[in-house]
């Protein structure tokens, strides 16, 4: 509680009369959510903080061992690669999957006929768990009874894809499986357009915009924070994707669709704890970094209205 | 607004709870689990004792659960599940077993978080994850000494010496130990496959050769169980491959860059080029099998166990014409059985059970282990045991079962058993990685040197 | 010109409606069809529809799980977590949105980050607390564990919801003497209906689908969740195609036949939201 009463430091926080009033409740409310990362993120993160430093089997006591996990994470070549790959999905998701998101999310805004049927079944794909997509999907790529390989074959009948077992085919049927599924997207850009004050367009309108002037001098502006928000939760979940991965290709083939967590949980299979957690901890770092730098380039601390 | 109160109730309490438990986690568990969890096996010995007390009072009752995966619809528990109901009614009124069903794929996870806080069941499985076995298992104590037992069971005289001597850590014996090996060979649909000899009687090169056009079921996926298995055989037939594989068991090995290996992946490369089923690039075991089993392929590699998928009530697994009756057993080529003898057993005990629990669980290691039910086991998954005199009865059961009387006639002096090559590869490399790059030395990505290369480095990366 | 531009749009339009729906539904459609097919057919021909029609891969599971109970635990443990949680990462996302305090920054990105704590180093501490609370095999401890779920998605996604309320609808508040409760409670809530039904619907949908905690948390065949089940399905009948397809199609129908239900509701309750601002 002695928080409160402490001068503000800085100037980014420059709290009013009214605000400072508030503070009890501010941090009242806070509170819950202050609870549940204590309860069950605080401790884990520590460890994996500390003993990213060690040599841990994941029981027996943690031994010190320096840098040295960091500097075999950094030469591991499956960890170069896994960088790689992150930085291309991030670059899909940003540019493709958001897109897609938005764009859907513009043509929803206009409800042409058949939008709420479309909104309802662009969600099917989110209800059923990752572990489920990824076996389905498993099947739609397989090269013998899967449809897509099946279907390219009534027109070149010799067609042989191995989609999740050959370079480059691999990355990209990975990618395939989340590309499209853009309806948190959809979602949130959605509930910001239909805020937009209706006078807003009518002035636009009375100003002679045509109605693409309307879309990009207007409501994508207005959308600023929910597209960034999109973003945020694209990348992170593009530097957390685990199991996606692990059900269909597991990393392969050789280490082509390899991402931070699965060389985690691999460490962690051969009892190399302290290095998992060194890989956990740059995985942190780097969706820190990703975060920080969409917050600012897209001004999300700033009021939209 | 009822509604809304509710919530805001339900909010509270749950708060509530989570405040409480808050304050105990960040001031607990940063470095003293292991205290904590020492006043946690208190409080639970205490609980524990006053159940079987309770249980002791009206009549003697002494109950345990058995969380396993060999219940529901695994296939283990075709025999699993009686074998526990004729326990429970030999020993009607004392001891008592209730199963609980635990997904296969979290079974070693649970019994790790379990087994952290000393909580573990009485009963347990091994080999689900060895290496945790051995690191922190063993050396935390959280085995209960058998040797006791093991010196007085009238099943001694069954155990294999290999495995009891495996099982003999620091003067105690960890696990009850194996009675019965279950070497490994192939299965053939002698339908569509014909060989001239008995195939443990050729050499690699006349195997291939007499398959002619029809093909193996192999499998890139998880571990390439199948495909692992051969190339198990091709190493063994190498010279000094069978010196590899026996000698690495116990510390895996980094070195895959042997002149044995890299010819045995050579001969590997060619055969799943041009005699593996179509698809198996990418094909989890279940693929193997179904394509075995409709007639896709007609050699598949694997455990005696397979026998239960050819017997006549799992006529819902086959298709294209495919009959279990046409499906022979024999070893592998080179006369190899794949067979790792230095190994635990089934069962370890808990060192935090109670005296009742442990008599009951010494009742159960008996039972398992006693004539009848090795010899039922064997009948239903395979497997020999070499210190038993077999009743005349099991000699004669074996025998209509055509797989398993196969291999028992395969087996002669000449006969080598060795571990397979999963056996001497570290956990991650063994579980997945050797899977991933297979799919490349199929396609010609890498070529088996730089295949064997790429297995040391990860081998390497994961034992340091 | 102007009739063809506004029929090319319009073409346009539909063609991206058109492509949404068969990449959300075909894959569904397609495993549902194939779990009425024989493994031979699956094989030969993915297109064709069954020549006849099973329940028998439905039937055995049906008799042999008590999925009704299972289902039913699923929905408590979600429905009990998410209300909760989306009450707690309401407040917590509508102060941060919103004002100006020290320390906000670090708790924003602090609870952002939980996104990023990989799953198994979370495990064991996790474990070690429910133990202590004796909530285990007890669905509310995995209620508990849930709670915590969905922490950074939906303070992403609240956080992004209060900050299009305008501010001056909580200056206008205030003026007329609304505490700071009942600007958060009558004011905020209403109209970020959009945002917490989206960030609920998504903390819904991970716990309905939330395997690894499930499985590890509870033991008894009473406690068990749908996740649970079907993973034993899954490694049940991987050997063969038509009942492998039957056994995801249990997988994924609840969720779709739940979410259908609920969608109307969901979807009105956003609509009626349309801000004026």
């Amino acid at each position: 509680m002695s928080k409160i009463k402490m001068p503000d430091k800085g100037k980014r926080v420059r709290a009013s009369k009214l605000e400072r009033r508030d503070y009890k409740w501010i941090y009242l409310f806070l509170l819950p959510s202050v609870v549940m990362f204590l309860m069950f993120y605080f401790v884990p993160i520590l460890t994996m903080f500390f003993t990213s430093f060690t040599k841990w089997d994941g029981f027996n006591a943690p031994v010190f061992n320096g840098l040295d996990n960091y500097t075999r994470l950094f030469s591991n070549p499956a960890f170069v690669i896994s960088v790689r790959n992150l930085i291309a999905w991030s670059l899909i998701g940003i540019f493709l999957h958001v897109g897609f998101g938005v764009l859907v999310a513009l043509i929803l805004y206009h409800k042409p006929r058949g939008w709420k049927f479309t909104r309802a079944v662009f969600m099917i794909p989110n209800v059923i768990s990752a572990a489920a997509w990824a076996l389905i999907y498993k099947f739609i790529f397989n090269n013998e009874m899967g449809v897509l390989n099946n279907l390219i074959r009534m027109i070149s009948p010799d067609f042989n894809v191995q989609w999740f077992y050959t370079s480059p085919y691999a990355f990209w049927a990975i990618t395939f499986t989340w590309l499209f599924y853009a309806v948190i997207v959809t979602l949130v850009v959605l509930g910001d357009l239909m805020a937009i004050p209706e006078e807003l367009n009518e002035a636009a309108r009375i100003d002679g915009a045509n109605q693409w002037q309307i879309t990009t001098r207007i409501h994508l502006p207005l959308c600023r924070n929910a597209i960034g928000t999109s973003i945020i939760c694209t990348v992170t979940s593009r530097v957390a994707m685990y199991e996606a991965i692990q059900l269909t290709t597991a990393g392969g083939p050789g280490d082509d669709t390899m991402n931070t967590p699965l060389i985690l949980v691999k460490a962690i299979m051969d009892m190399n704890n302290g290095y998992a957690n060194a890989a956990g901890v740059v995985m942190f770092l780097i969706g820190v970094i990703i975060m920080v730098i969409i917050n600012k380039v897209m001004k999300m601390n700033e009021p939209v209205y | 607004m009822k509604k809304l109160l509710a919530l805001v109730m339900a909010a509270a309490l749950v708060f509530s709870m989570a405040a409480c438990a808050g304050n105990n986690t960040s001031s607990g568990s940063k470095e003293s689990s292991k205290t904590e969890s020492k006043t946690e096996s208190k409080t639970e010995s205490k609980t524990e004792e006053s159940k079987t007390s309770e249980g002791g009072d009206s009549g003697k009752l002494v109950e345990i659960n058995l969380p396993t995966f060999k219940a529901g619809e695994n296939v283990g528990a075709v025999f699993f599940l009686p074998q526990v109901e004729r326990f429970n009614k030999m020993y009607e009124g004392k001891y008592k077993i209730n199963i609980e069903e635990v997904p296969q794929a979290s079974y070693s996870e649970k019994i790790k978080q379990l087994a952290q806080q000393k909580k573990m069941p009485v009963l347990m499985h091994t080999g689900v994850d060895n290496e945790w076995f051995k690191k922190v298992a063993i050396p935390n104590g959280f085995a209960y000494d058998l040797t006791d037992w093991y010196n007085n069971t009238p099943t001694k005289k069954f155990f294999i010496q290999d495995s009891v001597e495996y099982s003999t850590r620091d003067g105690k014996l960890v696990t009850a130990p194996a009675a019965v090996t279950r070497p490994m060979g192939l299965f053939y649909n002698s339908d569509l496959y014909k060989p001239e000899k008995a195939v443990h009687d050729m050499t690699v090169d006349e195997f291939i050769a007499s398959l002619g056009d029809s093909k193996i079921a192999f499998q890139t996926a998880d571990n390439a169980w199948c495909s692992m298995l051969f190339l198990s055989d091709l190493v063994a037939n190498e010279e000094g491959g069978i010196e590899i594989l026996k000698n690495n068991v116990d510390d895996k090995t980094s070195d895959f860059n042997q002149p044995a290996i890299v010819n045995a992946v050579t001969k590997l490369q060619k055969i799943l080029q041009e005699n593996a089923s179509a698809n198996s690039v990418g094909a989890a075991y279940a693929d193997a099998a179904n394509n075995f089993m409709s007639e896709g392929s007609v050699v598949i590699l694997n455990g005696p166990w397979m026998s239960a998928d050819f017997a006549p009530d799992s006529s819902d697994k086959w298709s294209n014409n495919f009959d279990g009756a046409n499906v022979h057993a024999d070893l592998l080529p080179g006369n190899i059985g794949l067979a790792n003898t230095r190994g635990w057993g089934e069962w370890w005990v808990s060192a935090y059970a109670t005296d009742e629990e442990i008599e009951l669980a010494k009742a159960w290691l008996d039972f398992v282990n006693s004539q009848e039910e090795l010899e039922a086991y064997m009948l239903a998954e395979g497997g020999s045991c070499p210190n038993m005199e077999y009743s005349e009865n099991f000699l004669a059961k074996q025998g209509e079962t055509q797989v398993l009387a196969d291999l028992s006639a395969a087996i002669n002096d000449k006969t080598q058993f060795t571990p397979s090559i999963l056996d001497i590869m570290p956990t991650s490399v063994g579980e997945t990685e050797v899977g991933k790059m297979l799919p490349q030395l199929i396609d010609g990505t890498l070529t088996p040197e730089q295949f064997c290369e790429q297995l040391s480095a990860k081998a390497a990366d994961a034992l340091a | 010109m102007a009739g063809l531009k506004k029929f090319v749009t319009r073409f346009f339009m539909y063609l991206v409606l058109v492509f949404t729906v068969v990449v959300s539904v075909f894959p569904i459609l397609w495993v549902i069809i194939s779990s009425f097919k024989t493994n031979a057919q699956i094989l030969s021909s993915p297109f064709t529809l069954p020549t006849s029609i099973s329940f028998d891969a439905y039937a055995y599971l049906f008799t042999k799980y008590n999925f009704l109970g299972y289902a039913l635990n699923s929905l408590i443990v979600s429905v009990v977590s998410t209300f909760v949680s989306l009450l707690f990462y309401a407040m917590g996302a509508y102060v941060i949105a919103k004002f100006n305090f020290p320390g906000k920054n670090l708790f924003y990105v602090l609870f952002a980050m939980t996104l990023l704590v990989p799953g198994q180093s979370k495990a064991q501490p996790i474990f070690a607390l429910i133990m202590n609370l004796n909530l285990y095999d007890n669905i509310w401890g995995l209620t508990l564990v849930y709670l915590s779920g969905g922490m950074a998605m939906s303070m992403f996604i609240l956080k992004a919801a209060f900050m299009s309320v305008p501010k001056s609808l909580d200056e206008a508040a205030e003026l007329e003497g609304a505490g700071f409760f009942r600007r958060f409670w009558s004011i905020n809530l209403p109209l970020t209906k959009s945002g917490l039904s989206t960030a609920g619907i998504l903390m819904f949908l991970g716990n309905w689908n939330e395997y690894f905690y499930a499985s590890l948390l509870t033991s008894s065949d009473k406690n068990r969740t749908l996740p649970i089940a079907l993973q034993f399905f899954n490694e049940a009948f991987s050997y063969d195609y038509t009942k492998l397809f039957a056994a995801l199609t249990v997988v994924v129908l609840p969720g779709i036949i739940l979410y259908a239900c609920a969608q109307e509701q969901v979807q009105a309750s956003v609509a009626a939201s349309g801000v004026k601002g």
